[in-house]
């Protein structure tokens, strides 16, 4: 009866744990990795765009430095999750779906001086959101453009200074 | 020695029934649900449906990780198709012609659709171009013409 009932106890942990996501392409597994990996590089190579990574902009953020910090994620994740002090212009997630209203809502946004530092950022490294953004500003003579790749979900990973209802302290 | 008996089965059995309920409820649908996938014929897909690899017309999907889960993405006939780590739909989104949402078609003008969906009891939320109504999120892809060239319907949190 015993046995029985630690391979029930077994077998929920199992199922829970798998229904729970554990093991997804986003938690770390090789293949993924290397296909975002890959599609980073060509859209670096395509935007014309720099990287700053997750310790670099933390840098900037807490010396103070004087840019423009974009999220491109949709208005119910931006009003749920994001680093302190960026703005939201929602961005498409591909070519294909990217909206003229939404190239012009990040082009108003970013305003007038095309000398200003700019960074831009979305979900996680295999998003496109901040690619669009970023290589939308590029086109529009924007100098200094940044994307951060990691986005929201490196940030939080983090700890470091998030706002909304999501956001999590450490 | 029978208390322990019976205390054994009642736990089985608890946990069994949680554990069905765990693994259903990553599906368990909201109310009205029925009412809105009837508008949605984008093929076979409904929100709150299970995770389906099979090819549609014969075009297979293509995974793409999510923020919240993952994608399918079936290039040839413009239709994405995304999911939660639980395995269910969580939103639809098309560009084909063929395809429609509460009534509207991706070529529709934007103000037609705009009148369509409200009529539904949608109120524009977000943006201009997003609708909602209780659980659902509805969004027009709008081109410089201001006509539809794609459509997202999804499940709010």
């Amino acid at each position: 009866m015993k046995k029985y009932f630690v391979v029930i106890a077994l077998v929920s942990v199992f199922a829970l744990a798998a229904c729970a996501g554990i093991g997804t392409s986003t938690k770390g597994l090789e293949t993924p990795i290397e296909k975002a990996s890959m599609k980073l590089v060509t859209d670096v190579k395509d935007g014309g765009y720099k990287l700053i990574s997750t310790e670099e902009l933390n840098k900037w953020i807490t010396g103070k430095n004087d840019f423009l910090l974009i999220d491109t994620m949709p208005k119910e994740a931006f009003n749920k999750i994001r680093i302190k002090g960026a703005v939201n212009s929602p961005v498409a997630k591909t070519e294909k779906e990217f909206t003229p209203a939404e190239k012009d809502n990040i082009l108003k946004i970013a305003g007038s001086d095309k000398d200003k530092t700019v960074v831009v950022y979305c979900g996680f490294t295999a998003c496109r959101r901040s690619h669009l953004g970023a290589k939308t500003l590029v086109e529009n003579g924007f100098r200094s453009v940044y994307r951060y790749p990691g986005g929201i979900v490196a940030w939080n990973e983090n700890g470091y200074p998030a706002e909304g209802p999501d956001a999590q302290e450490k | 020695m029978r208390m322990n008996y019976r205390f054994y089965i009642l736990f089985i059995v608890t946990v069994f029934c949680v554990e069905i309920l765990c693994l259903t409820g990553c599906a368990v649908k909201k109310p009205g649900s029925d009412d809105i996938n009837r508008q949605i014929k984008v093929f076979n897909l409904s929100l709150f449906a299970p995770a389906d690899k099979s090819a549609i017309e014969g075009v297979s999907p293509r995974r793409e990780p999510c923020i919240n889960g993952y994608e399918f993405y079936y290039d040839d006939l413009d239709i994405v198709a995304s999911y939660h780590n639980n395995d269910s739909i969580w939103r639809i989104t098309t560009r084909n012609k063929r395809n429609s949402m509460f009534g509207i078609s991706p070529g529709d003008s934007f103000l037609q659709a705009k009148e369509k969906i409200m009529q539904l009891g949608f109120t524009q939320s977000y943006t201009p171009h997003k609708f909602a109504k209780d659980w659902c999120l509805f969004t027009l892809l709008v081109d410089e013409k201001n006509d539809v060239f794609g459509m997202t319907v999804e499940i709010l949190d």
